[in-house]
């Protein structure tokens, strides 16, 4: 594929090189970002500013979601006043807070690592408390039946019940997280992968536009991967009930 | 028979109005051309809403597709792809496309804006003079004419960018930034300069006013632009003819602006009688106006050509772009000579 795609940019010049980089021309250019950096600042410097605020916003995001799923997914009471709220925030884009955001947060760091914590909280919460509320009944009465008390019900049926659903939110949450970054840089950033995209787009530099796509892309990937590892480790049960 | 739509009426009568401002005998032609207009809001474009409001390009036998964009860049995968014929937009992101081969050339000039970008800051950010800003939280979008003005003003005091803390900020979070105190000031475009003193802010210097002024050009698709001679020639009869609305009543203009974009009377008023000028053809042809595109001032780069390049080597020494091109053979004068009856 990668042949066929120098041919018909590079070699043999069918789709201009000005629509579509060509792989070598992307290469060229990786190289030359890994030596020379992006606007003055190098590309492992655009890297980490992403990740570090994806993860921040991202573990932010695990660590209030899951407990407040859990509550939603145990008490109908809390789940009738938050969820109308959730569901009208999730299909908000993320674009189109910036500007609250901004005279929230300021233009530093929190109004960025609050936008993707938003993006990833919503679908974090949205699954864990549906993981909680459709554990089906009579695995919960068994449980009552054979003297569990309060907490032996949550830590031994509940909660393990619940985590297949929970660590669906978890690997959506991610990906969103990452996805929103581009987003989220768009609020003033002066690095990140983001924030190159779209500065190479305004001087039409093309091929740093792809090696940003790029990058987002195959970070993304192996973000994925790394956490469906962790949860073949974690979860060993999942799928033999 | 069938009835006429409201839009065939409209048009109909557009044409028969047409025929009678210009009292020509080609435009009064039933059929009228297509052309796919990319505009943006800024005020400077102010001729563009005119012609719309006072359906003049209509009376010019065009039926004109608007198609928005939020800023210059955003056209130049539009006329890669071919899906806008003309649009407007500042000099620097011209600059930009031409220098990295958008298939687009500069055809008339819109207008001359001196004033209407300035550096505007907070009144206790402690800045009275230019010389003040050293050491201060300074915001711009890069890339823009605000980058450009900005860099050029620091020279001008002795001072780099590393003197002052500089933020790239984009128009969407720049008010509740500058509203907030994120930041000390701001070197912005109409009218978000208006903006920023409508928050409070203090002007301090206008591009005009450090000598870098330049404007908004006229673009089209190459291939389109040599292909559509007669559309490019109503196009730009009605820009002109808009030129006189603005002079002639420009309560009238700003309130189409208004209707348009959102703004105060009093700011488009601001920008359409203090700040900016729009000029007439006959007026960019002169060999002493700022932005000329007399063939003279183009072999002896003057005029337009010296605001270009200036920005294009600018945007060289900050490492954007990697070429500085020939803008000569990225400007097309015929249009605007045969309109005015000139030599092109």
């Amino acid at each position: 594929m990668l042949l066929l795609w120098e041919l018909l940019t590079d070699g043999t010049h069918t789709i201009s090189t000005k629509f579509l980089a060509s792989p070598v021309g992307i290469a060229e250019e990786f190289v030359r970002l890994l030596r020379t950096g992006y606007a003055g600042t190098p590309l492992w410097a655009h890297f980490t500013a992403s990740l570090g605020r994806t993860l921040t916003g991202y573990i932010l995001s695990a660590l209030v979601a899951i407990p407040v799923g859990l509550w939603m997914g145990l008490n109908p009471y809390v789940r009738a006043v938050l969820s109308p709220l959730f569901n009208l925030l999730r299909p908000v884009p993320a674009i189109a807070l910036i500007p609250v955001m901004v005279l929230w947060f300021g233009i530093g760091e929190t109004s960025k690592i609050f936008v993707i914590f938003l993006a990833s909280f919503l679908y974090v919460v949205l699954n864990t408390s549906t993981g909680v509320a459709t554990i089906p009944e009579g695995l919960i009465r068994a449980a009552i039946n054979l003297g569990a008390n309060r907490a032996q019900l949550f830590r031994h049926v509940i909660f393990p019940a619940a985590m297949p659903s929970i660590m669906t939110g978890l690997k959506t949450g991610l990906a969103v997280s990452w996805a929103v970054v581009v987003a989220a840089e768009l609020i003033a950033a002066q690095k990140g992968l983001g924030y190159m995209i779209e500065d190479a787009a305004t001087f039409y530099r093309i091929n740093d536009v792809y090696v940003g796509v790029i990058l987002i892309g195959v970070i993304g990937l192996f973000m994925g991967m790394s956490l469906e590892a962790i949860e073949r480790r974690v979860m060993h049960w999942a799928g033999k009930s | 028979m069938r009835n006429h739509s409201r839009r065939e009426v409209l048009q109909l009568a557009g044409a028969a109005a047409g025929a009678a401002v210009l009292g020509s005998t080609h435009t009064s032609r039933a059929a009228s051309m297509n052309v796919r207009i990319g505009w943006q809001p800024t005020l400077n474009g102010a001729r563009y809403f005119v012609a719309q409001h006072e359906g003049l390009f209509t009376a010019n036998g065009l039926n004109v597709e608007p198609i928005k964009f939020t800023s210059g860049p955003a056209y130049f995968s539009a006329f890669l792809s071919k899906s806008i014929d003309v649009g407007f937009m500042g000099t620097p992101p011209a600059v930009v496309g031409i220098a990295q081969g958008v298939p687009m050339q500069i055809f008339a000039i819109e207008n001359y804006a001196p004033g209407s970008e300035a550096l505007v800051v907070r009144k206790d950010s402690g800045i009275s003079t230019l010389k003040d800003i050293k050491g201060k939280r300074i915001a711009t979008k890069r890339g823009t004419s605000g980058d450009y003005a900005l860099q050029t003003a620091l020279k001008k005091v002795g001072l780099t960018l590393s003197d002052i803390t500089f933020l790239d900020i984009d128009v969407s979070a720049l008010i509740p930034a500058f509203t907030r105190g994120d930041i000390d000031g701001g070197w912005y475009w109409e009218p978000w300069q208006g903006e920023m003193v409508a928050a409070g802010g203090k002007q301090i210097v206008t591009d005009g006013e450090i000598g870098i002024a330049g404007g908004i050009v006229w673009v089209a698709q190459t291939d389109w632009l040599a292909q559509n001679g007669e559309i490019v020639e109503r196009l730009l009869k009605a820009v002109d003819q808009a030129t006189a609305v603005i002079s002639k009543d420009p309560e009238k203009a700003a309130s189409y602006i208004v209707a348009d974009m959102g703004v105060t009377q009093d700011l488009a008023m601001r920008v359409l009688t203090k700040e900016a000028s729009w000029p007439t053809m006959k007026q960019t042809w002169e060999p002493n106006y700022p932005l000329s595109i007399n063939p003279a001032s183009i072999r002896s780069d003057k005029g337009l050509i010296d605001a270009l390049s200036r920005q294009a080597d600018f945007q060289k020494n900050q490492g954007s772009l990697r070429t500085s091109p020939d803008f000569a053979k990225a400007i097309e004068t015929k249009y605007v000579a045969q309109l005015i009856g000139a030599k092109a």
